[in-house]
């Protein structure tokens, strides 16, 4: 009878290791909900947690049970009246040609999976198309450390012993010599003498000369002096890499209501920690717009919204001047990644702009659209499409980009990718958010593949 | 929690005690509580015990426990006792006083009605410790043999480990010695018969013995009952595959025996719910009013109270609540029996009137009360108690599946009381555990397994599974005798190819009549 409080119980930690071995149990159910998971508002707004949560259903454990039958069900308690739906659950799709999930009391819980674990299973073979070794300054990416040279002095932890020994079978061979020029005895006797003399040049001379040898033929053995020591040096590793730049550009005008920043953050957030990931010499720049274009840095780009008019060529242009200044083309692998809801109040300026970009021979320009299956009252009677068709207005930004480009279609999930290899040009309209995982993936492709 | 709440809760516990043993005349085993952190307490009930092996099931029921308790469950009165001596219980520590004290009084229910209960008495208390042991050991053959092969030794003792009764202790040669003296005995007894209408004339029988016949005749008994193996049915699958498999190794066969005791141990737990529960429900409250009444908790903590034990006894519109049913019937007894309204005289009058006003002031419910505790389980419990009455007084109802082009309905169906009463004891029959038998240990190269149909299929998907295990363990083809759909079948599951795969074989018997049809042998195709 007693009551103990465990206030600093040292958590076993078992319940999360055996959560692990589940999760890796139902590592496919989780690769499945990926989809819904990076578009998971949280992740963005949870600053610096690395932990995702992902919505699965557990596995059953079998056991011999009874099965609802004909007629058969449950019984339950509460004011429903006979014929009432009481519970409903939504049919999962056909597996294997068997019928599944019509037993009720299936929950559904949450697993905690790490980014790092999500990024790699998303972007599995997915990297940076059409990168190239750039001829002009390279960059110098540290590597750990590596044993370069050899010296003859240094710590005595780091001693080369095969060196160390090959000098000094070098040397004893060079004295055997020095001792048969000396006196004109047989090689065998110089060894032995050298041997005798525990490697000493002057004694072995000495000795033969007095003919005090010892009559004990040679073992082959070697004697080390201290110039024969060889020690190895370290040096700081590196390795070349050409340099590569994405410029992220996002559209932050008033036009971008909020579901919409929402899908444009959450797929330049994956991007850039995709890139984070794989390349450490990747720099990403980050540049917002409204109506002048603004380089900005990542917890700004992410979590701060704005608002105002809309001008695109501004962010092309700001690119264009970063490019000029800060990130030549022979030095530099340079993308753009730019998305905006398609509203620009000067779409040949724009275009203007993408030409002077492209001719920069840069290495991709990616262009999303994020155009929501809203309807165009979403904005009032006199919202901004509006107010734009009232001055002319011809569609969205992505018109102007297919009449300039010769894009290559491929309908994909309820929505279009377009792509023109010859002018490194990308585009995708991206319309709910169970697309972002797709648009990513045709952004990234490897090279591979082209 | 704060040093002077730990007095205050000390000082109720010795209270509790004084109560319970002078008023409610009961008995019980020392208690250990301990007050925990909330994510050990989780933990401790995603294991269902604070000594438990390592398997991903646990880790899964903590993931969805954690996700509960994040999204709604903040508040709730976990609860978790073990039984054993001492029984060990654990108190969340975020829960406020009052809660702690109403988890406390649940807990002595608990463990009154796991010292009194009659099918608590074979039941080890050493249980924790076996359990301990057991991890210890588990955790080296994970090491030596990898995680890999002890969990599919685990999921497959997991599958079944329900089959098997603490009251069957009968080892197979006992079985068979006592089954081999039963048969003499008839023999003899038939042969002596001097009543007339025993068949002592039936053809196969040798209408005079003498001793050297007898002799043979027992032999061959015996003979017969060698062969035999099972020598008769037995519900204990484990136990049959431990002492029969001919590719499992001791570890494997270690790891087995423990999920054969834990299921063991487990039996009554399974069985009594509804009881267990609804009698720790009754009690608490009973105690609760006690500390109440006495002003050891004031009235601002009785708002606290009252929310978590509506959160326990809420309405549940897909299943029935242990918490709320049982203890209304236990209410119910102690009323009826308070009042005298049992026996001939009160089920003869017809007169509503009549019954509404019946009194015959007994008062003798609470001693009715413990005795329904000490000697019942689930099944008879609502047999008995379940009335027709309590189905309108608690809204109870059933439910049947319908099935829309992407929805699947629960929808209430449109059953009288008397139905929904018969459907609800009848779902309590084995206690949800389909009886299974090994009956064959040599039929058609594998082994034979029967299910005594009693109304309801068993469940398609999961059977298939289990019996995978069951392969799994033997690896030997599993054959299960059962009925589907009103049609006999015969289930195989065997190895194809690399794959275990399930077949059902053609119809094999007629309905009610299990065994013999079975064992006309014939080839699987």
């Amino acid at each position: 009878m007693a009551i103990i409080v465990h206030d600093d119980w040292s958590l076993s930690e078992k319940g999360r290791k055996d959560a692990e071995r589940h999760r890796q149990k139902i590592d496919k159910a989780i690769r499945e909900n990926v989809r819904d998971a990076i578009a998971d508002s949280s992740i963005i707004t949870k600053r610096g947690e690395k932990i995702v949560r992902i919505p699965v259903k557990g596995l059953r454990d079998y056991r011999f049970i009874y099965g609802i039958g004909k007629g058969g069900g449950g019984a339950g308690q509460g004011p429903a009246k006979p014929g009432d739906v009481i519970d409903q659950k939504r049919k999962q799709q056909k597996q294997d040609g068997k019928k599944a999930g019509n037993r009720p009391g299936i929950d559904f819980m949450e697993t905690e999976v790490d980014i790092d674990y999500l990024l790699q299973i998303m972007f599995e073979d997915l990297g940076l198309p059409w990168i190239e070794e750039k001829t002009k300054a390279q960059q110098l990416i540290p590597k750990g450390w590596k044993f370069e040279s050899i010296t003859k002095k240094g710590a005595f932890s780091r001693i080369h012993k095969l060196r160390t020994l090959k000098e000094a079978i070098a040397r004893t061979n060079i004295f055997v010599k020095d001792i048969i020029e000396e006196t004109g005895c047989t090689e065998e006797t110089a060894y032995a003498g050298l041997e005798q003399a525990e490697g000493d040049l002057e004694i072995a001379i000495h000795l033969i000369k007095t003919n005090t040898l010892v009559d004990i033929p040679p073992t082959g053995g070697v004697y080390f002096e201290d110039d024969d020591l060889r020690y190895k040096q370290i040096e700081e590793d590196v390795e070349i890499h050409s340099n590569a730049v994405v410029f992220a550009m996002m559209d932050s005008s008033g036009s971008m209501t909020q579901n919409k920043k929402y899908l444009a953050r959450s797929m330049l957030f994956w991007l850039t920690e995709f890139l984070k990931k794989k390349y450490e010499f990747v720099e990403i720049v980050f540049i917002i717009h409204t109506t002048h274009a603004e380089r900005v840095d990542e917890d700004h780009f992410f979590y701060k919204g704005e608002s105002g008019g809309t001008f695109c060529y501004t962010a092309f242009e700001k690119v264009n001047y970063l490019i000029e200044t800060e990130f030549p083309v022979d030095e530099w692998n340079i993308y753009s990644v730019y998305i905006s809801d398609g509203e620009d109040f000067d779409p040949d300026r724009t275009m203007e702009e993408v030409d002077i970009m492209l001719r920069k021979n840069i290495n991709m320009l990616a262009y999303t659209e994020i155009n929501l299956d809203e309807n165009l009252e979403d904005y009032g009677p006199f919202g901004a499409m509006q107010l734009a068709s009232a001055i002319g207005y011809q569609g969205g930004l992505m018109n102007y980009f297919k009449k300039k480009f010769n894009f290559s279609e491929t309908k994909e999930e309820g929505t279009v990718f377009y792509k023109d290899p010859n002018k490194r040009v990308l585009a995708c309209i991206i319309k709910n958010k169970n697309h972002v995982y797709p648009a990513l993936k045709h952004m990234l492709f490897e090279r591979a593949s082209t | 929690m704060k040093k002077q709440e730990l007095q205050k809760l000390v000082k109720v516990e010795k209270v509790i005690e004084k109560f319970v043993t002078d008023e409610l005349k009961l008995t019980y085993l020392p208690i250990e509580f301990d007050v925990v952190p909330d994510m050990k307490m989780l933990e401790i009930m995603a294991y269902r015990s604070p000594q438990q092996i390592s398997n991903w099931k646990y880790g899964r029921d903590y993931e969805r426990l954690r996700t509960i308790h994040e999204k709604i469950g903040r508040g709730l009165p976990y609860e978790v006792v073990v039984h054993g001596n001492p029984a060990r219980a654990y108190l969340m520590n975020s829960n406020t006083f009052p809660v702690h004290c109403t988890v406390m009084a649940h807990v002595f229910g608990h463990v009154t009605f796991f010292t009194m209960n009659k099918w608590f008495k074979e039941m080890r208390v050493d249980f924790l410790d076996v359990m301990s042991e057991a991890k210890r050991r588990f955790l080296d053959y994970e090491r030596r043999f990898g995680v890999r092969e002890v969990e599919k030794i685990v999921d497959a003792g997991h599958s079944i480990q329900y089959h098997s009764s603490p009251f069957d202790n009968e080892t197979e040669d006992e079985k068979r010695e006592r089954i081999y003296h039963q048969k003499r005995m008839q023999r003899s007894f038939e042969r002596k018969s001097e009543f007339r209408d025993f068949p002592l004339d039936s053809p196969d029988k040798p209408k005079k013995l003498e001793i050297a016949d007898i002799e043979i005749y027992n032999e061959r008994l015996k003979r017969q009952l060698r062969l035999k193996n099972p020598v008769e049915p037995t519900e204990d699958i484990l136990r049959w595959i431990i002492d029969n498999s001919r590719i499992l190794e001791n570890w494997q066969k270690d790891i087995l025996e423990v999920l054969r005791e834990e299921g063991r141990f487990l039996w009554p737990i399974i069985r009594t719910q509804f009881m267990n529960e609804g009698w720790a429900t009754i009690i608490h409250e009973k105690i609760m009013k006690m500390l109440f009444d006495k002003g050891i908790l004031s009235t601002a903590d009785h708002a606290s109270f009252n929310d978590s034990n509506a959160r326990i006894k809420a309405e549940n519109p897909t299943q029935l609540n242990p918490y709320l049913v049982g203890s209304t019937m236990f209410y119910d007894i102690e009323e009826r029996w308070n009042k005298g309204r049992y026996g001939y005289e009160w089920e003869d009058c017809k007169s509503i009137k009549e019954k509404e006003n019946w009194d015959t002031k007994e008062m003798k419910g609470w001693d009715k009360c413990l005795e329904v505790m000490q000697s019942y389980m689930d099944w008879f419990f609502f047999q008995d108690f379940f009335t027709v009455e309590m189905i309108d007084k608690l809204n109870l109802y059933l439910w049947g599946l319908m099935e829309t082009m992407t929805t699947v309905d629960l929808v209430r169906t449109d059953h009288d009381p008397k139905e929904i009463r018969e459907a609800i004891i009848n779902s309590f029959a084995h206690s949800r555990v389909p009886k299974i038998e090994v009956v064959d240990g040599n039929f058609r190269n594998g082994t034979l397994f029967v299910h005594r149909h009693t109304g309801l299929d068993l469940d398609m998907k999961y059977t298939t599974e289990t019996m995978k295990h069951i392969y799994n363990l033997t690896e030997r083809d599993v054959y299960l005798d059962t009925i589907l759909r009103n049609e006999a079948k015969l289930l195989v599951v065997f190895l194809k190819g690399d794959e275990v795969q399930l077949q059902i074989l053609e119809k094999m018997q007629k309905k009610g009549n299990p065994t013999q049809a079975a064992k006309t042998p014939q080839r699987r195709p």
